[in-house]
């Protein structure tokens, strides 16, 4: 029995490889997290060497402040519009540039699509913050659209979606490429058999290629769903969550909180609040999905 | 064998040092950052030749003492590198690194917070300023001889227990920016001395063609701007009444300074009535875009916009004035010494040298070349330098003591904010009843 739990040569020095990793990821990872779960607990105002525990103060906080609830609820129906939109238009491309499109003019849309994603989050605010200022009014106006001929960044009833249009335009990218090529890797012979066996386009579609894709589908989902929960760069290069703090999300509020309101201990705890929903959030889809994989629809 | 072992070793601490790379460069890079620092088009002139600037400054530091000098001022990266050079000639065993970074203000409250502030750091004196002081990271000037150089009216402004730890060298003023060609071109020849003067001249500004006003409220920082200049100039006998509930978070709707907020908020309502259109789309860069290629008359702002102003247009003929009161007696304006304040960390290993540089930026020749330089009214003693933007407003204001000190100095960041969203709300609703209502929220609950 000795013999066998002993690790070889080769175990050891692959097992030694994981040590600099681990040791990163504890020191950058771990530490921060348990030093942030820590502080949530306390009233520390992010300046000075010490503070005081305050119990649970901070996360009572985050129920009672119509500040925190409003960016909680407005981090809901960002993610939620910002999710459906994305995967909509990712899956749209995909069946256009796997079905429609031809061979020749595939790798054209591609580049167009995944363009946006090499811009520089700096470029892209500055950008659409002058696009929406200064070209899209006059559009509004020539065309006689009240809501669009001034900067909709500029209305609490608008602003959400001039944030959430560019985040499609640049974030729409990722996911769509990562359902290209899941959708490439479906057999094909089943797609011949399924024909001879005379299956319609729309059976094909829903009876073999969704079922294939739907762990590619998991992976984009949970990737734009994080996205859309942790929002902070985006709003911040366009609204810096207004105006009146109408576009302020859960992050921006975090980082509002906790470099400009000098409430380190209350950002923290809201930051912890929020990492228990995307976890919950993450467990919850993973088990719902993996029920309807490959041969179970 | 022997030979794949040796490279499996080469290979192996080729990867380990990638781990460390950037480790050693630390004011080099953070200096860099501030080249990409300002994500604004006003200012990415001045925060790309920071960069080279402090990249040239940290040349060759062997052998020589090496002070962190840590800006917050993009604006401003130029005037003090060439004040660095000079003093660097003068005294050829310092260094100076000068290093501005994106979002500066962040980046110091983290560095003070790991116990790692800077040498010499720029400020600005607040009730923020003052908890940075009462957690020790600043160092006190008051026996060093720097604050001899600074004057009574400056310096006694932002005494903490008695004590001085921020040496002030400018002032930052606020109040209505004018373009004098545009009031000419409308034919009006003496500047408004009451609010209802400066009605009419919006509406002759109209008859001619001319947006009276370019206002700027996509930010809460500067709608929390307009709100002070605002306060100083229509408050009138309630101001400390009222300043005194704001920033103790006892504000009352009800109160008697309620009436003159709701007079205030019609007279803001009333300015945006004659501002451009898409007032609430508009930001600040974009609006000094505008003003400074002649698209309106005048701009509510502070003296820290004459850089991109001038920078946009250095052609533009334009100078400062109060917000006229409703009667010329009444008129007040804000300002604020302090505007480029230097401090010196607590713990500094160089304090010495450190005190001895801020003495010698605090100098009546240094100071008079940064008046120059900047602009703006100078708090050292014997700089008689007033630029001739801000002349009228200083004589006739400042130096009469017909100011008062920005309101929000007293108000923590987060009162800003809300103070500065409560504007947003104003100029959204036009309700001028429910603005009290909005901003007593916003001191109270924050």
């Amino acid at each position: 029995m000795k013999t066998k739990n002993k690790m070889t040569r080769k175990e050891k020095i692959l097992l030694s490889w994981t040590i600099i990793p681990l040791a990163l990821y504890t020191l950058f990872f771990i530490v921060p997290v348990a030093m942030g779960i820590n502080y949530s607990f306390t009233d520390w105002n992010g300046l000075t060497q010490t503070y005081n525990y305050n119990g649970i103060a901070n996360f009572i906080s985050l129920f009672t402040s119509k500040r925190i609830l409003n960016s909680l609820a407005f981090t809901g129906k960002y993610t939620f519009f910002l999710v459906i939109i994305i995967m909509f238009l990712a899956m749209l491309f995909t069946i256009l540039l796997t079905y429609v499109v031809s061979t020749r003019l595939r790798t054209f849309f591609r580049s167009v699509i995944f363009f946006p994603v090499v811009l520089s989050l700096v470029t892209v605010g500055l950008v659409w913050n002058q696009i929406m200022y200064r070209v899209l009014p006059q559009l509004g106006q020539m065309l006689g659209i009240g809501w669009l001929s001034s900067n909709i960044l500029g209305d609490p009833k608008t602003a959400m979606w001039g944030v959430i249009f560019v985040n499609v335009w640049q974030g729409v990218a990722v996911p769509f490429v990562i359902l290209l090529a899941g959708i490439q890797n479906v057999p094909t012979d089943l797609y011949e058999a399924a024909k001879i066996d005379g299956a319609t386009p729309f059976k094909l579609f829903t009876k073999i290629t969704i079922p294939f894709l739907i762990p590619t589908i998991n992976v984009a989902f949970v990737m734009v769903l994080k996205s859309g929960i942790t929002v902070f760069d985006y709003i911040q290069a366009m609204t810096a969550g207004g105006p009146m703090r109408s576009t302020e999300s859960a992050g921006v509020l975090i980082y509002e909180l906790a470099f400009t309101d000098s409430k380190a201990g209350q950002a923290s705890a809201y930051a912890f609040l929020l990492l228990i929903i995307i976890a919950l959030i993450s467990v919850l889809q993973m088990k719902v999905s993996s029920k309807v994989e490959v041969g179970q629809l | 064998m022997k030979m794949k072992k040796a490279i499996a070793a080469v290979l192996t601490l080729a990867i380990s040092g990638t781990l460390f790379t950037g480790c050693a460069v630390t004011s080099d890079s953070a200096s860099t950052t501030s080249g990409t620092a300002s994500g604004t088009v006003s200012t990415a002139a001045s925060a790309t030749s920071a960069a080279t600037s402090a990249a040239a400054s940290t040349g060759d530091t062997a052998g020589k003492t090496v002070i962190e000098f840590f800006n917050q001022k993009t604006e401003i990266v130029d005037i003090l590198q060439n004040l660095i050079s000079e003093y660097e000639k003068e005294n050829p065993t310092i260094s100076i690194e000068l290093t501005t970074p994106t979002d500066a203000t962040t980046v110091l409250t983290s560095r003070m917070a790991s116990d790692d502030t800077p040498d010499i750091f720029t400020q600005w004196p607040s009730s923020t300023f003052f908890s940075e002081v009462d957690s020790g990271y600043v160092m006190d000037l008051t026996d060093t001889g720097i604050m001899d150089n600074v004057s009574d009216v400056a310096k006694n402004q932002w005494k903490h227990n008695g004590k001085d730890y921020a040496a002030e060298i400018s002032y930052n003023c606020s109040g209505i920016w004018y373009n004098k060609d545009l009031f000419t071109k409308a034919g009006i020849t003496t500047l408004p001395t009451t609010w209802d003067e400066l009605m009419k001249d919006c509406e002759t500004f109209k008859a001619a063609g001319i947006t009276p006003f370019e206002v700027s409220a996509k930010e809460t920082s500067i709608t929390d701007r307009q709100l002070q200049v605002f306060l100083a100039s229509c408050m009138g006998d309630n101001y400390q009444t009222f300043e005194d509930a704001a920033s103790g978070k006892t504000m009352d709707s009800k109160a008697s300074y309620a009436s003159s907020l709701q007079s205030m908020a019609s007279k803001m309502l009333q300015m945006i009535s004659y501002a451009q259109s898409d007032v609430a789309g508009t930001d600040q860069d974009s609006a000094t875009a505008d003003f400074a290629s002649g698209k309106a008359a005048m701009m509510i702002g502070g003296s820290w916009l004459l850089a991109s102003v001038t920078s946009a247009n250095p052609d533009i003929n334009m100078a400062m004035m109060p917000i006229p009161g409703d009667t010329a007696a009444d008129t007040n304006t804000c300002a604020y010494p302090g505007d480029m304040t230097l401090c010196i960390a607590a713990k500094s290993d160089v304090q010495k040298e450190a005190v001895a540089f801020v003495k010698w930026m605090t100098d009546k020749t240094q100071a008079t070349e940064y008046a120059k330089a900047e602009g703006n009214p100078s708090c050292i003693n014997g700089v008689d330098y007033v630029a001739d933007q801000f002349k009228d407003l200083y004589d006739n204001y400042v130096t009469t003591g017909k100011f008062i000190l920005n309101p929000d100095c007293t108000w923590s960041s987060a009162q800003q904010g809300a103070a500065g969203a409560a504007v947003q709300q104003l100029y959204y609703d036009q309700d001028a009843n429910a603005f009290a209502e909005n901003l007593t929220s916003a001191f109270n609950d924050n």
